[in-house]
């Protein structure tokens, strides 16, 4: 078995946030998730995640500024980022900002999982 | 000695030889030639002289007949003579040419009982030297003759003055300048005969005469006898006159040029009408300054009479020095109207477009003409001398006349007057018809002015060049410009300068994509969505449907392109807030979906586990109603942007087989009722926006389960054309009735069927679908029978590499 694979997951819902963890961590990953902006703080006391589920809009913080921010970064820009928004258009813009993937709201679990195990595979 | 010949006749005597010897010696030896005949002209004697004149030897005449030695002689003067000689008895004396010998002779010849003698010379070199003096003389007088008549037959007037400035000889053309015979003037001075002459004339013979030069082309104007009371002109040069070195007087040549100088005036006064004309186009202010140079120049009275619509005669002009006159002039006009059936006069004039010369009016004119003893007395009481009426004409239609009354000034008119005054007519007569050409051009122009300008929308219009030659209000206030600022020649750019233009994305306008610049590269009609924010107020934003147009000129080139600028800000701003609320709305729906999706999908595994089958099912139907309420906010979502045109389109490459097969498989795990069946499938290679197709997609399949309620089974099809590929989607279901066929991809239109079962939906589906299909350049299409199921086609364009 190999070492449990981290997942960082920022979203502020709280109940997306929840559910989020109960189902990844059903499926055997290791679940840190945030509510505001402070992933940094998160990365720093924890260890760097495999993955990172992050909501386009958040409040207080534009969830496009941090993908630029991770992917211009030597220590973060191998992570895969998934970005995902019930905004209409924010797709383009997520993508166009450094986002690995995309998966609008309401999204399929199934397919969010089958997304996440993709960048996973060893 | 020849030149005196022998008065009496010499005596010859044959009785004394000695006598006779001593005669025939001096005979012989005279330098005159002699010769002696007998009664019956028988030479008798000649002398040597004789022999060598008459070029015959005395052998040969001697007893023979002059009238046979000399045969043309007989009846010539010398036959003549002798014979006259012979009979009177007394000498004869004469000179005659003999053309046989080529001689003139001086001939005496003396008659006698015996006969005749005759004494003659040749006088050739005497004749000829005559001849030449008589040549000579007739010349002279010929020449004389010659220069009498080049001075006496001169058009031009010529004289002389002897140095007391009196007239020493005029010539017919002088005298008759002067009014006086030839021979009047001789000795006369010139004030004697022309008190009225410029004084300068005497002032310029003395000097020529003091000064021995000429002075060339005078100008001279005064009245002579020939014409009391007229005023004339002469062009006068002077020139000293010489005998033998001294200044015997002046002589002058004088010209008449009062004609020219007529007619330098006449153009004078044509030219000046001319400016007064141009000057301005009120025609009222331009023949009132017409009749100011008129009167009194070339009339007393001056009238302009226009013919009105009602076919009237309209007194606008009328001028005589006193202003009393003129307006009791226009009050007998009103009291008088002038009747158009008049055969003579204005309504002549007007009717035929010829002008009218009366050089003297008469009395009994006046008496003919008046319709009243009143208007006798008023004709009378102006006092017409001589009329002219001439039409006012342009463009070959008589719009008027105008009269030239010469009352008070006793002025006389003629021919020279009248072809002014015609001259004046067509001018003023193509001066009034600008004027009013000009004044209906203003007014259409006024009226079209001020419909355009109260227009809302902003008009603009460009030259062929792309420069703003008009604006309206509503434009200039759009610009922020006055348009006096847009229309100064130097406007370039001054009118994008204003502000930022921008596209409904908010990217900034190119200026090749306005609708005007693309009107003037060849787009028969343009229309753009702009953005304005303007520099001054970046907060401040307009928005406008800009819509351009072609004008073409007989030739199909842009003559100007005109541009109406609709303001769309407030709907604009609407949509804007109404898009705002929609993504808002969409979002914050969308949202809460997604906690419950994923919340139904935890209980999922749960109830898994447990193996709570019931559950199970009511999880499944949950979520199933989730991701239908999800779809139906994406559709609204979609639908307010097609309507605005605002529904953005990512455009990648990718094999159409592929989507279909996903989506079928995706869609097979929705439905446990119906099998989707594959029957074709050829690799399409399509650029669309791969989400939108596979929408549309997932809208026909899931109207073919809905309406196929006791079905089991959905056809699918992928097959490819030259251009396009094909998918086709067919239910075995209750089909469409055809008069519904055409309208089921408007947007909200859903079959209504009081006999039919009521299938829920906002009908918005297939408009959505539509609406994709069409903006990728494809088709869509359904071919149904009601009750035996329908096959919804697309097509998408093949995309080849």
């Amino acid at each position: 078995m190999t070492k449990q694979k981290k997942i960082l997951v920022v979203d502020d819902e709280q109940d997306i946030l929840e559910f989020l963890q109960v189902i990844l961590e059903e499926e055997g990953y290791e679940v840190v998730t945030t509510e505001k902006a402070e992933y940094v703080e998160k990365l720093r006391n924890g260890g760097l995640p495999n993955l990172i589920l992050l909501d386009v809009l958040l409040s207080g913080k534009d969830g496009r500024e941090i993908v630029k921010h991770l992917k211009s970064q030597d220590s973060t820009r191998h992570i895969p980022v998934i970005m995902f928004s019930a905004h209409p258009s924010a797709e383009a813009t997520a993508r166009s900002s450094g986002a690995d993937d995309f998966i609008p709201k309401p999204f399929e679990i199934d397919l969010l999982l089958k997304k996440i195990q993709s960048f996973l595979q060893d | 000695m020849p030149d005196h010949p022998p008065t009496s006749a010499p005596v010859f005597s044959a009785s004394d030889p000695e006598t006779q010897k001593r005669l025939a010696d001096i005979l012989e030896n005279m330098s005159d030639a002699f010769f002696a005949l007998d009664n019956d002209w028988r030479f008798i004697y000649l002398n040597k002289q004789a022999e060598v004149l008459l070029q015959k030897s005395r052998e040969a005449l001697l007893g023979k007949s002059v009238w046979d030695e000399f045969a043309e002689a007989v009846d010539s003067t010398f036959y003549l003579q002798y014979h006259l000689a012979r009979q009177t008895g007394d000498a004869v004396h004469f000179e005659e040419f003999y053309p046989p010998l080529d001689t003139w002779f001086q001939v005496h010849a003396y008659p006698n009982t015996e006969g005749i003698s005759v004494y003659f010379a040749n006088i050739n070199e005497r004749k000829r030297i005559e001849q030449e003096r008589d040549d000579l003389l007739r010349r002279l007088q010929e020449a004389n003759a010659l220069l009498d008549s080049l001075f006496d037959e001169a058009p031009i007037g010529l004289g002389f003055w002897d140095k007391d400035l009196r007239y020493a000889r005029v010539n017919e053309a002088l005298a008759e300048i002067n009014g006086l015979p030839a021979e009047a003037h001789i000795g006369k001075t010139i004030t004697e005969l022309l008190p009225h002459m410029d004084e300068q004339v005497i002032k310029d013979f003395r000097r020529v005469i003091e000064e021995g030069k000429p002075i060339l082309a005078q100008e001279v104007r005064g009245q002579t006898p020939a014409a009391p009371g007229k005023e004339r002109y002469w062009s006068v040069s002077y020139y000293p006159v010489s005998l033998r070195g001294e200044i015997v007087g002046a002589g002058a040549v004088c010209e008449e040029i009062t004609e020219k100088k007529k007619a330098e005036e006449r153009n004078a006064f044509i030219n000046e009408v001319s400016k007064i004309l141009a000057s301005t186009l009120d025609y009222q202010e331009t023949l009132a300054n017409i009749a100011q140079i008129v009167v009194p120049e070339l009339a007393d009275w001056f009238t302009v009479d226009i013919l009105n619509e009602q076919g009237e005669l309209e007194l606008i002009e009328v001028e005589h020095k006193d202003p009393e006159k003129v307006r009791w002039a226009r009050e007998l006009r009103e009291k008088y109207p002038v009747d158009m059936s008049t055969a003579t006069g204005e309504p002549f004039v007007i009717r035929t477009g010829q002008s009218e010369l009366y050089e003297e009016i008469s009395d009994e004119m006046l008496v003919a003409g008046a319709r009243s003893e009143e208007e006798l007395a008023i004709a009378r009481q102006i006092g017409f001398t001589s009329v002219m009426i001439v039409p006012l004409v342009a463009r070959g239609k008589t719009l008027g006349a105008v009269s030239f009354v010469s009352a008070e000034s006793r002025k006389r008119y003629n021919k020279e007057d009248l072809a002014l005054a015609e001259e004046l007519g067509r001018r003023a007569g193509i001066a009034i018809d600008n004027a009013r050409l000009y004044r209906e051009a203003q007014e259409a122009h006024n009226q079209l002015e001020v419909i355009i300008q109260g227009v809302a929308d902003g008009i603009i219009v460009y030259n062929p060049s792309g420069s703003i030659i008009y604006v309206n209000e509503a434009a200039a206030q759009m610009i922020r410009l006055s348009p006096v600022e847009i229309l100064q020649p130097a406007s370039s750019g001054i009118v994008t300068s204003q502000f930022e233009m921008i596209t409904e994305e908010g990217e900034p306008y190119p200026l090749t994509e306005l609708p005007h610049i693309q009107v003037l590269h060849g787009a028969s009609e343009a229309q753009a969505i702009i953005g304005y924010r303007y520099k001054n107020n970046p907060q401040e934003e307009h928005w406008s449907i800009t819509k351009s147009r072609p004008v073409y000129d007989e030739h199909g080139n842009i003559l100007l392109v005109i541009t109406i600028i609709h303001d769309i800000t407030e709907r604009e701003q609407a949509e804007r807030r109404k898009d705002e609320f929609i993504n808002m709305a969409s979002h914050e729906l969308k949202t809460p979906v997604t906690s419950l999706k994923g919340f139904n999908h935890v209980l999922h595994r749960r109830m898994l586990k447990q193996g709570d089958e019931q559950s199970l099912h009511y999880l499944t139907r949950m979520d199933a109603q989730l991701n239908k309420l999800t779809q139906l906010i994406s559709d609204l979502l979609d639908i307010s942007r097609m309507q605005t045109g605002k529904l953005v389109f990512r455009e990648e490459a990718f094999d159409l087989a592929a989507l279909v097969q996903e989506t079928v498989e995706n869609l097979q795990g929705t439905t446990n009722t119906h099998q989707f069946m594959i029957e074709q499938l050829e690799p399409a290679r399509v650029v669309a926006d791969k989400d939108r197709i596979g929408q549309v997609l997932i809208n026909l399949l899931t109207n073919a389960v809905k309406y196929s309620p006791g079905a089991e089974k959905v056809s699918i099809r992928l097959a490819c054309e030259k251009d396009y590929a094909r998918v086709s989607i067919q239910d075995f279901g209750i089909g469409i009735a055809e008069a519904h066929q055409p309208r089921i991809f408007e947007r909200f239109y859903q079959v209504t069927d009081p006999e039919e079962k009521t299938y829920p939906g906002l009908g918005i589906g297939l408009y959505i679908a539509s609406e994709i299909i069409k903006r990728h350049n494809g088709q869509i299409w359904v071919e149904s029978t009601k009750g035996k199921g329908a096959t919804f086609y697309f097509t998408v364009p093949l995309k080849y590499e």
